[in-house]
């Protein structure tokens, strides 16, 4: 009888659409002229159980007649079945709705852990930017960012105060925080390099910067002319510097999990450089493959060896796209509990150790994928996108979401059957 | 403890400390080192460790450390793991009258830092059930071609077969016999199958729509069909022109007079989360497509995401519907990365136990419902991944990518396929720095 009631609940999810708890007697009224006494009443007592076990449902669904089974799970092919779809509008509805139904009903052990809600932080003003070719003027700067705290993002990164010398493409970085100023709904935390950027950032009104050690020691020395050491010392200055002014400070690691110059990188260091961080003061550590070289193999190692020493609330996930590998590396990270992601609007930036290659995973993708697995962002694709072929526009390329290219057009096409 | 809710044997595994255990999880294509920095740049030279093949035939003493997670998988090969795990799990959510949260209900304290044994769980929850070897099934002769706006020539297209044949890959869907009418790009279908027919070690299936369909491919050499049903009933009237019980009486046709000549008959279901039309499509119908089609005889039954909008929060109740008629082992997944969301639904479906992967090398095929938007999954991002994850393909990703070069250079348009890009640009620029 238990399996009798997994297996109706499983099966006709197309009443439970409607509603958004899951409601005992509306499903018992539904069936009640398709289904005998002693399973109406069974149905009434019994705890709904959710799914967990592949063999029963097997089990269940072979003793029954099909005729009976069509009637009662309605899954024949008869032209006025699919009323279910009718919840669904042709439009939009793949992207903007909450699956929610999906993650409740079914607790897969896969889909269980995954956070209710992720915190997506924008990096395309500033990480994305940094790595295009074209160089834009401040009031696009300005504009992209407006953009995309009214899609609902809450942390965009806005700049960076690394000298000109290095990254032109951020030359402005007063100019775009003084025009960000009012901006309300958003915290725009700024990259910092040393104390002399942290001290050009906070003149220049920054109220959160951000701090980005090495993993590998090659690649600290070949980027940032120091030490996987020295760098940890600067950013020690720089946490101590915030902490007097009330300055949040996050943290990034590059080269995860593997770097340009040495290859693979072990987990240990990683852990290593994420435990100084936390120990410092640091708010939050954001995980960056940098040259998007993961797989869930060496993410998973990864992953755990940090969060054997930073709680897994002050992580999160920065993945570059540049394999393709980036959103599978993203599922495994909610799957394991992180709960931030870094992404940028249209995948703004190139890879600079792969040319013609790409770089960021693009926000568009990552979103369309949190909501098909149910979890809440607060941010709105369709206007995402927006922000997403406004900058796009001044750069001259083409969006590098697939997402947002495929609902681009399939709004052209859907009536095309 | 959370122990309860595994399967025994985790258990019994030497208990390792953070060091140990990250050293021999550190995967990837290549050998882990005993130093922790030696690496070598072997993965990203995927030239020189681009073979699957010889990093775990090297490898075949650290596999069982290397992966523990694999250790269960291999004591229940014959068995379905995820209903093993679920079957423990079951019998502990009655115990506690709950679902969730027996995780934390035992006299394990709940704090704020996960310790080593929930990681040690959390990553062997989620990768326990993956298999070790994955057969990918190679559709860009047939379902790449088919959907790009040029055309190639027969020479092109027997090049091309033989090609992915020296990769490594072991079925290539060869060519269609669907009517020159509704796919030109494809018209050549009985000149290419007599060219390649014969290539030894290979399985070369081909479409067919219908008995006649059925007949010409045989008569030109085949010795392997494929038919495909649709899980939404307007999409199977506006793309085949008959429902879907008109549809499935053809292929009972195809499939007695294949059994006849004992050639194997492999099932698509298409639109098995979202269809053009309709929008999002039940679990159950695909359930009953796939059962249809696994009844009537087909050896395997390949589960297409047509238009690409599946998340792993729509393929997991798919595909837990669909396992639960048709055996895990017959069950292969056809993923479209239009939405960029394929390698994480592939991601989930080998979570989940499945071993057959279609995908399209350089991700050839665009969409045909959302113009300009792409297809098919590449195959080299597919085989990168599977690679990473220590699972066996017996592919060479650099012939691979040597094929995709090929054609795509025919087509006159750049790789779909993001790891072919990165890895033929990054041996130009490693040293950069």
């Amino acid at each position: 009888m238990h399996k009798i009631v997994q297996r109706v609940r499983f099966f006709n999810r197309s009443s439970l659409l409607t509603h958004s708890h899951f409601d005992q007697s509306q499903l018992v009224s539904a069936f009640s002229n398709t289904v005998t006494m002693d399973q109406t009443r069974t149905l009434q007592f019994l705890h709904f159980r959710e799914i967990t076990n592949t063999r029963e449902l097997r089990n269940a669904f072979d003793k029954y007649d099909k005729n009976v089974l069509s009637r009662c799970l309605n899954w024949t092919s008869r032209e006025n079945d699919n009323h279910h779809a009718a919840s669904y509008v042709v439009n939009r509805h793949f992207t903007a709705d909450h699956n929610d139904r999906c993650r409740k009903e079914f607790s897969s052990k896969l889909l269980k852990n995954i956070p209710d809600f992720v915190k997506i932080v924008e990096v395309s003003a500033r990480d994305g930017l940094q790595n295009e070719k074209v160089i834009v003027p401040t009031d696009v700067k300005t504009k992209l960012i407006k953009l995309l705290v009214s899609s609902g993002l809450s942390v965009v990164e806005a700049t960076s105060f690394v000298s000109p010398k290095w990254v032109p493409q951020l030359a402005d970085a007063k100019d775009v925080l003084a025009a960000i100023r009012d901006v309300e709904g958003a915290s725009f935390p700024v990259l910092t390099p040393n104390l002399k950027g942290f001290e050009a950032a906070v003149a220049a009104g920054a109220k959160e910067v951000a701090v980005f050690p090495a993993a590998s020691e090659s690649f600290s020395k070949a980027n940032l002319n120091c030490g996987i050491e020295d760098n940890l010392a600067r950013c020690r200055d720089i946490a101590s510097a915030s902490r007097s002014l009330s300055i949040p400070v996050r943290g990034y690691i590059s080269c995860v999990v593997g770097c340009p110059l040495e290859g693979k990188i072990s987990p240990a260091k990683v852990a290593y450089v994420a435990k100084s961080l936390y120990e410092m003061g640091i708010s939050e550590i954001s995980l960056g493959d940098t040259i998007g070289v993961g797989t869930p193999g060496t993410v998973i190692p990864m992953l755990e060896a940090v969060l054997d020493v930073v709680p897994v609330d002050k992580l999160a996930v920065h993945f570059h796209d540049t394999y393709g590998q980036a959103l599978s590396n993203i599922l495994i990270s909610l799957q394991m509990g992180i709960s931030t992601v870094d992404s940028s609007v249209s995948g703004l930036g190139g890879c600079p150790y792969a040319k013609g290659a790409t770089g960021n995973v693009a926000t568009e993708d990552v979103v369309y994928m949190l909501n098909g697995l149910g979890v809440k962002t607060n941010v709105d694709l369709g206007k995402l996108m927006l922000a997403g072929d406004f900058i796009c526009k001044h750069l001259g390329r083409a969006s590098g979401s697939k997402a947002a290219t495929a609902l681009n057009k399939v709004t052209n096409n859907a009536s095309k059957l | 403890m959370s122990s309860l809710e595994e399967p025994l044997g985790f258990d019994k595994l030497p208990s390792m400390n953070t060091m140990d255990r990250v050293q021999r999880f550190s995967s990837g294509c290549c050998r882990p080192q005993v130093d922790n920095l030696g690496m070598g740049n072997c993965f990203i030279e995927g030239r020189s460790c681009s073979t699957s093949n010889s990093c775990s035939e090297d490898n075949e003493g650290y596999t069982a450390e290397t992966y523990p997670w694999k250790r269960q998988t291999r004591d229940m090969s014959r068995r379905d793991s995820f209903s093993q795990k679920t079957t423990i799990k079951g019998r502990n959510s009655m115990k506690f009258g709950i679902v969730d949260n027996s995780f934390y209900t035992s006299d394990y304290q709940y704090s704020q830092k996960p310790s080593n044994k929930d990681m040690q769980d959390m990553a062997y929850k989620v990768m326990k059930g993956m298999p070790e070897f994955v057969k990918i099934v190679e559709v860009g002769p047939r379902d790449g071609l088919q959907n790009e706006k040029n055309m190639v020539s027969t020479d092109v297209k027997i090049e091309l077969i033989h090609r992915l044949a020296s990769t490594g890959l072991s079925v290539i869907e060869a060519t269609s016999f669907v009517s020159p009418k509704w796919v030109p790009q494809l018209a050549d279908a009985k000149d290419v199958m007599k060219a390649v027919h014969n290539l030894g070690g290979i399985r070369l299936p081909v479409l067919t729509p219908n008995l006649k369909g059925f007949e010409a491919a045989i008569a030109a050499g085949a010795r392997e069909v494929a038919v495909f049903a649709s899980a939404s009933e307007s999409f199977s009237k506006s793309n085949i022109n008959c429902s879907i019980e008109e549809s499935l009486a053809r292929y009972r046709a195809v499939t007695s007079a294949a059994k006849a000549l004992s050639i194997p008959v492999r099932g698509y279901v298409s639109c098995v989360v979202g269809c053009p039309v309709e929008g999002s499509v039940s679990p159950s119908k695909v359930a009953y497509v796939a059962k249809e089609l696994y009844d009537m005889g087909c050896f395997e039954i390949s589960l297409g995401d047509t238009i690409g909008v599946g998340t792993p929060g729509t393929v997991v109740p798919m595909l837990l519907a669909v396992m639960a008629v048709v055996p895990t082992e017959k069950l292969a997944v056809h993923f479209h990365d239009t939405y960029g969301q394929s390698l994480s639904n592939i991601l989930v479906s080998l979570q989940m136990g499945i071993s057959a992967v279609d995908s399209s090398v350089a991700g050839l095929g665009g969409c045909p419902y959302a113009k300009g938007a792409s297809g098919n999954v590449a195959t080299e991002d597919v085989v990168y991944m599977l690679n990473g994850l220590g699972v066996k393909t017996n592919v060479d990703i650099e012939k691979l990518m040597s094929a995709g070069d090929f054609i795509g250079k025919h087509l006159g348009r750049p790789s779909g396929s993001k790891t072919a890009i990165a890895l033929s640009r990054v041996t130009a620029d490693s040293s950069k720095i």
